[in-house]
């Protein structure tokens, strides 16, 4: 084998050695366990409020590697030692419990408690392993399914947002159908690497990115070229997941919780986890959702509710000898926004699944058809979903997992966001006054020219196609073998392998004969793009569990792992068409693009998780070695290891159940993207001359020694469980520092290159995050009231960057705020570079990040009622408003606020950051209100098999207050971006839902 | 671990001690993934043509790319100048920089992404490429004569000089580091002051035309696109068809710049004020005319009216453009209802009414009529009405340099000179043979002279590059004589900024140094 492990070669050679120590030592010590007499017990674990059955609880011998499962009457059976013993019950939404087993007792009844927050869960430590939440050494966040969809969500990220500290979750550009968010967690862990969250669902890596759809083609946006452009707004691809099938998801949010997932952990990991089979016959559950979606926010446009307001107003501003006010020109005060933007057509959602087994496979099947409508004219997102988990009971020793989904979904769009051609409806707001009616059609049928600018905002949404088609397929298996088990030991052989297949296309099409379009050179655009996106991975591991009583739990694992990303985008544009057609080979100007990225990780880990000290203390240690295709050496192993511990203080006062310290140190990475390896000389750009063919080199100057830069990260904190169970409160504080950063850094462009990539420089992430659960008031068949609130504040700053301050992401100027990364100051820093300190250091006039978040959850239950709702609390971050700069300049004032515009005009012209604004906001997120139907009423549906039924009303995004005078501070022109978000160009605008639902289960 | 029902653990293991064959098919998945990844292939880089650059085949290709990307910025360039030169207004309706910030509203034009990398970034590339290219040719396999390697080495450095000359415009008395192609990013060459920097593209040239005369006559042992197929061939710069009467065109027109920069930097002649000629460098003007009259490109007597639609000067170099898929379209046509719009401003909108100059026809007049777009904040716009397009279609072919052009900078010489005289004997063979108007009539002065050759620049050039309106103007000490349109508070930019990443590696100290 050509390879080498660089850089921490004697710390992977001591993790290894201590590993395979380990290893060692606990199948020395399982020959040395003499085998106890045995006896065999029975036992029910029951529901401690009215004694229902606990199916599925995991039972085991305290001390012993010894375990079982209850089955579908919560009833189990076990063959303990012949001494006196403690058996554990838990059950995820139930307290965990021990109870003492006498020598000769032979049945027992163990009564689990609810755990109304919700403490308990099981969180993954490695490739294989996991570890109890009580014992986790890291703040890691766990969201059950009842978390993730008891408020209708757009998509998956919009289900997340605001209940997790440590993670901004925003929305890209507006509330178009279909999605389109980001997620960061733990501030920005990249400046110019692919920095997003990993998503992994069902142990198998999954593409979250996004194909940009050719929009641009219509917009012009980048420059007026036709090419895919980071503006055109498409949406994150785990958007086409269903809520509905998780089970619950994990959030590791730094390199100290993520090791185990290398170069891919750097933007944290989240971990979902779909439903599966249960013991017992079949349980259907379906559930019925009809909604609508509506603005939640509009621009305050100048009214016209008088013709001669109108006239007033004409005079004023655009009449000239040629052209004076025309009476014929007054057509009403138009709602323009809410002609073309106003929403309320119905949505719904459909979903039926079934849990159950039969004989030894258990299985769960969902179904998902899902329309949501969109606030544009002839926008709208279908979507349908398939999933079937089986799992099956090859042997006592060998369970193997098949989980499937396939899904598809059409959405369309719509154009709006920048522009470089008059289209984009806020654009045509800002030049045509709104007793314009752009809903008017001719005598012929066709929709008015707009006589105030260049498109008929109306017409552009009605008559311009923006189709994308998705077909997705995820799925994996996994085998779990038990090679041998003894008392006190174990050995498990873990294979697992996955696959997500994904075809997109996006067909846009613009008419040759409406009116944007006859204004440009080539009227008329046709599109045609294909986006192939396929991951395949496996991994492969060995699990030894040596449990040698309280004070001596030892779990050691190594594995390897494979990871393949293979995406292929060819796209074409045809413009100039004749008129009824929409193929790109009727255009008379064609241009084809195309992009092919492959990359390949390739990794091998050791890890050793410890418990001792009656499991009060757990320690843990473990080493991930990974090489990549995209770095410059391609052999080349990367270390990234973890260590962590965390101890349960002995209860020390009376109010307090329990207290954990923790604490933990781990270091991921973030590869280079695809490309940058290669050197210049071999990564050249054709460009034809009239049929011949040159080539020249990038503008970027490639780095062929590249590596993957690092992120350390050390996290500390406790976790306090109080009165009962009845609150918890956490506390974490972190810090990440990334070195050997992956910097696209600008340098001189006279030196024949705009920028330059290479490693080096560092910046820290630090931040605390806190989190706190109670139930102030619970009534054994009275009110429950729980309440929940995060806090989360991070702050990154950048210490040394070995090349001048430059500018990491693309902006519109001083005016809007111009990114920075400049030493000593914030990474996510605005500036104005009209005002300079010296030396590349120039005035900082606000910051892309918030100085903090805040949730604030509230569930109330009494009886069969619910009610719930999530606040949700941003400061301090900013956005550069480029929408008000489409109104200020013409000299209009088509926005209500005159006053407003000509202080920002005023602000401009002595070159202030005119349209810098603040991105605080409070929102209501989610607010539901269900009611569960009485038995009494369900039996009466005697036709009918029900078991339960449900009655809820919800709604997203219903209320929220800023001082923004954009339409929503949450966004971000150039979609998904490490820095460079916060910028607000005529976007689609937010919306927000309300939603019936019928739930009944069979 | 999923389990069924009531599952009991026996404290025996399954299947005896081990699970045997499971154990077995295990460790063999296992052994297998890992072997098979003991070692990756490197992923082929899907978006570059893999070429040998040290091979015939792999420096024609760059050499394409050379003369290819050279036309990234010509329609910036063309808005940038013709604006600042008070010609033209550029609206686009999508964008309100152009407005406040490219027009001016009485601030400079800042200094962001928006403009810090026009007109810059791509020329230093393109002179990177072809200085790599001469570095590459003693390793060529199999390798090329002295001969070849000369001609190639002059015609990269020719190249290499128009990519300068084309910064040089844009940037005027804020400088140009124009050896920057050659220098390391952190220890960026200096940046030279608007004398040294024409002072060093004519010596870039000269050094060219060397190498050019070093080779043998015939054939160009590369070939360059089509729009330079009237300097295709190796010999001396007057003979037709030779690349070194390129090379002595651009010469001609750095010279003449030179000779009038030194006149703008401490130390040197007298600056041109609105009334007087001021003293340019003479020995620069010398060489410039020399130069001029060295090219077979430069020929009074060839002059002929502009063809309706594009041009075809036999005696002309070209950027060419096409809609087909992998190539530029032409940047500037600006078609009748297209989201930006030109202006042209007052007097240059007097001279189209006057009507019967044949070069106005060149000019694609979209819209005559008020018009009523806003102005910057501070300015407004008048409302001549006249919006035109300068080319025909994408696919119409721009010119670098072309006879008439030349024909106006041996004017500018000799005017330069003092020889008004043959100042306007090139004037009038431009009106006469190319305007079909009057030959100049006017006062021998310098001051009707140069206003005259101003309009013949204007009416000749308007909408290429080159720009030699601004260039005098700006030589001339005219700039805020041009404000007939724009009213008496238009203080205007009539240059770009350095790029603000510039000013790091040099501490912050972007002042141009001067010899």
């Amino acid at each position: 084998m050509n390879t080498h492990v660089v850089g921490k070669v004697p710390r992977l050679a001591r993790a290894a050695a201590v590993t395979a120590l380990c290893i060692a030592g606990g199948i020395a010590l399982s020959a040395m366990t003499a085998r106890a007499q045995e006896r065999q017990v029975q036992g029910r674990v029951v529901d401690a409020d009215g004694n229902a059955p606990v199916p599925g609880a995991a039972v085991t011998v305290v001390g012993t590697a010894l375990g079982t499962i209850t089955n579908d009457s919560g009833q189990f059976h076990i063959r303990v030692p012949g001494t006196a013993v403690t058996l554990t019950a838990r059950r995820i939404g139930y307290t965990p419990r021990s109870v003492p087993l006498a020598a000769d007792q032979a049945e027992i009844t163990i009564g689990l408690i609810k755990d109304v927050l919700e403490l308990e869960a099981t969180v993954v430590t490695g490739t294989a392993t996991t570890i109890s939440s009580r014992n986790a050494a890291n703040a890691v966040t766990v969201l059950n399914t009842d978390q993730i969809t008891q408020v209708p969500a757009p998509t998956l990220d919009d289900a997340m947002q605001g209940k997790i500290p440590g993670a901004i979750i925003q929305q890209n550009n507006g509330g178009a159908p279909g999605g389109g968010m980001q997620i960061q967690i733990r501030g920005v862990t990249s400046i110019n690497s692919d920095a997003s969250a990993l998503y992994v669902v069902d142990g198998v890596p999954v593409n979250n990115g996004h194909i940009n759809d050719g929009a641009n083609a219509i917009t012009g946006a980048n420059d007026n070229t036709i090419t895919q452009s980071t503006q055109d707004n498409p949406p994150n691809r785990i958007a086409d997941i269903n809520p509905e099938d998780i089970e619950s998801i994990e959030i590791l949010k730094g390199a100290s919780a993520a090791a185990q997932y290398g170069s891919r952990a750097g933007g944290g990991v989240v971990l979902i986890t779909t439903k599966k089979g249960t013991p017992g016959k079949a349980k259907w559950d379906l559930e019925g959702k009809v909604g609508t979606f509506k603005p939640e926010n509009f621009l305050n446009l100048r009214q016209f509710p008088t013709a001669a307001s109108a006239e007033a107003w004409y005079n004023a501003y655009k009449a000239t000898a040629n052209s004076p006010w025309d009476p014929s020109r007054y057509q009403g005060n138009n709602p323009t926004q809410t002609q073309v933007f106003g929403g309320g057509e119905a949505s719904y959602e459909g979903d039926l699944s079934v849990r159950g087994q039969t004989g030894q496979t258990q299985y769960y099947a969902s179904l998902l058809s899902k329309y949501d409508n969109g606030l544009m004219v002839n926008t709208g997102y279908n979507k349908q979903g398939g999933r079937v988990n089986l799992t099956q009971n090859f042997s006592e020793a060998i369970t193997g997992n098949l989980n499937m989904y396939f899904a598809h979904s059409n959405d369309r769009r719509g154009i709006t966001g920048n522009d470089n051609v008059g289209i984009s409806p806020y654009d045509v707001f800002s030049v045509t006054p709104g007793f314009f009616n752009q809903t008017m059609k001719t005598a012929t049928g066709a929709y008015e020219n707009n006589p105030y600018g260049l498109a008929n905002a109306y017409q552009d949404a009605a008559l311009i196609q923006t189709p994308e088609e998705v077909s997705r397929f995820i799925g994996g298996g996994n085998v779990d073998a038990r090679i041998f088990q003894t008392d006190h030991q174990s050995l498990h052989l873990t294979a697992l392998a996955g696959a997500d297949i994904a075809h997109q296309t996006d067909d846009y099409y613009a008419p040759p004969d409406i009116e944007i379009e006859t204004h440009q050179p080539l009227p008329g655009v046709a599109t045609s793009l294909n986006g192939d996106n396929t991951y395949l991975n496996y991994n492969a591991n060995l699990v030894h569990h040596y449990a040698g009583g309280n004070n001596f739990d030892a779990t050691t694992s190594i594995g390897i792992g494979r990871d393949q990303r293979y995406f292929y985008n060819p796209y074409s544009v045809g413009q100039q068409l004749p008129p009824g057609i929409a193929l790109v080979t009727a255009g008379a100007v064609q241009h084809n693009f195309d992009t092919t990225v492959v990359s390949r990780t390739f990794d091998f880990y050791a890890q050793e998780q410890f418990m001792t000290l009656d499991q009060r203390l757990t320690l843990s240690a473990g080493v991930t070695a990974e090489r990549a295709t995209d770095n410059g050496n391609i052999n080349t192993y990367y270390p990234y290891p973890k260590f962590s511990g965390s101890f349960r203080v002995p209860q020390f006062a009376g109010f307090l159940d329990e207290l954990k310290i923790r604490g933990a140190w781990g270091r991921s990475g973030t590869d280079p993207i695809f490309g940058v390896r290669y050197a210049n000389v071999n990564n050249l750009t054709p460009q034809l001359d009239q049929g011949v063919t040159g080539l020249f080199t990038p503008e970027s100057s490639n780095d062929p020694g590249i590596k993957p830069e690092t992120n350390t990260e050390i996290e500390t904190g406790f976790d306090a469980t109080m009165f009962s169970a009845r609150a918890q409160f956490s506390a974490t504080i972190y810090q990440k520092r990334i070195t050997d950063l992956l910097l696209q850094a600008s340098i001189p462009a006279s030196s024949g290159n705009t920028s330059q990539w290479l490693n080096g420089g560092q910046f820290t992430d630090r931040g605390i995050e806190l989190s706190l659960s109670v139930t102030p008031v619970q009534m054994a068949k009275g009110l429950t009231w729980i309440f929940t609130s995060t806090f989360y504040r991070n702050y990154s700053v950048v210490d040394q960057i070995p090349v001048p301050a430059f500018s990491p992401a693309t902006s519109f100027g001083p005016a809007f705020g111009q990114y920075w990364v400049q030493p000593g100051r914030s990474l996510t820093q605005f500036i104005n570079t009209n005002v300079s300190c010296g030396n590349g250091c120039y005035e900082q006039t606000g910051d892309v990040s918030p100085s903090y978040t805040m949730s604030f959850g509230n569930t109330f239950t009494v009886g069969r009622f619910h009610l719930y709702g999530l606040l949700d609390w941003q400061r301090g971050a900013n956005v550069g408003n480029l929408t008000n700069a489409y109104f200020d300049p013409t000299g209009l004032f088509l926005l209500a606020d005159t006053a407003a515009e000509v202080k920002r005009n005023a602000v401009n012209a002595a070159g202030g950051p005119a349209y810098l604004e603040s991105a605080s906001f409070v929102k209501l997120r989610e607010i539901t209100l269900s009611y569960s139907l009485p038995d009494r009423w369900i039996n009466q549906l005697s036709w009918v098999r029900i078991s339960s039924a449900r009655l809820q009303v919800s709604g997203r995004n219903l209320w929220s207050s800023f001082p923004y005078t954009g339409l929503d501070p949450e966004i971000s022109n150039f979609g998904t971006q490490n820095i460079g978000r916060g910028q607000d160009v005529t976007p689609y605008p937010p919306s927000k839902s309300v939603f019936f639902s019928l739930d009944l289960g069979f | 671990m999923i389990n069924t029902l009531t599952r009991t653990v026996t404290g025996r293991a399954f299947g005896g001690a081990w699970l045997r064959p499971g154990l077995t098919a295990g460790l063999a998945v296992v052994g297998l993934m890992g072997l098979a990844a003991c070692k990756d292939t490197a992923v082929p880089n899907f978006r570059s043509p893999q070429i040998n650059p040290e091979s015939p085949s792999g420096i024609q290709f760059l050499v394409t790319g050379v003369a290819a990307n050279s036309r990234a910025d010509i329609g910036q360039d063309i808005l940038a100048l013709s604006g600042m030169g008070r010609e033209i207004g550029v609206f686009t309706t999508t964008d309100s920089r152009f407005i406040t910030e490219w027009m001016g509203d009485g601030n400079i034009i800042p200094n962001s992404d928006f403009y810090g990398g026009g007109g810059w970034s791509a020329e230093f590339l393109n002179a990177k490429d072809a200085e790599a290219i001469i570095q590459d040719l003693p390793k060529v396999t199999p390798a090329y004569s002295a001969s070849d390697m000369s001609l190639i080495t002059g015609v990269m450095k020719t190249f290499e000089a128009y990519n300068m000359m084309l910064v040089a415009e844009t940037r005027d008395t804020n400088g140009v580091p124009i050896f920057g192609f050659a220098s390391p990013p952190a220890t960026p060459a200096p940046i030279l002051c608007v004398k040294d920097v024409w002072k060093g593209i004519a010596a870039m040239l000269d050094s060219a035309e060397a190498d050019l005369d070093a080779g043998t006559p015939g054939p160009l042992p590369i070939n360059l696109p089509p729009g330079y197929a009237a300097v295709s061939a190796a010999g001396p710069s007057g003979t037709a068809g030779s690349f070194a009467g390129f090379n002595r065109a651009l010469a001609a027109y750095a010279k003449l710049q030179y000779a009038y920069a030194t006149t703008r930097v401490p130390g040197g002649g007298a600056p041109a004020t609105p009334s007087s000629a001021g003293a340019p460098l003479l020995s620069a003007l010398v060489a410039a005319d020399s130069a001029v009259h060295a090219t077979f490109l430069y020929n009074p007597g060839a002059l002929t009216p502009p063809p309706a639609g594009d041009f075809s000067d036999p005696l002309a170099v070209y950027h060419n453009y096409s809609s087909t898929s992998g190539d530029l379209d032409n940047p500037v046509t600006f078609a009748v209802g297209q989201t930006t719009t030109v202006f042209v401003l007052d007097d240059v909108a007097a001279e189209i009414a006057a009507g019967g100059d044949l070069r106005a026809n060149k000019l694609i007049v979209n819209s005559v009529g008020p018009n009523s777009e806003a102005g910057p904040t501070a300015n407004a716009v008048a409302a001549n009405g006249i919006t035109v397009g300068f080319y025909q279609s994408a696919s119409s072919p721009i010119p670098i340099i072309r006879n008439e052009e030349l024909v106006l900078i041996e004017a500018a010489i000799q005017l330069g000179e003092g020889n008004l005289a043959n100042a306007i004997t090139s004037i009038n063979a431009i009106r006469t043979n190319v305007g079909n108007v009057p030959p100049y009539a006017g006062a021998v002065t310098y001051v009707a002279v140069r206003d005259q050759l101003l309009h013949e620049m204007r009416a000749s050039n308007l909408g290429e590059p080159g720009e030699e309106r601004i260039m005098a103007v700006r030589n001339y000490g005219l700039q805020m004589q041009q404000t007939t349109t724009w009213g008496g508070t238009d203080t205007h930019s009539t240059l770009l900024p350095i790029p603000i990443q510039e000013s790091g590696p040099r501490n912050g100290n972007i002042t141009p140094s001067c010899s």
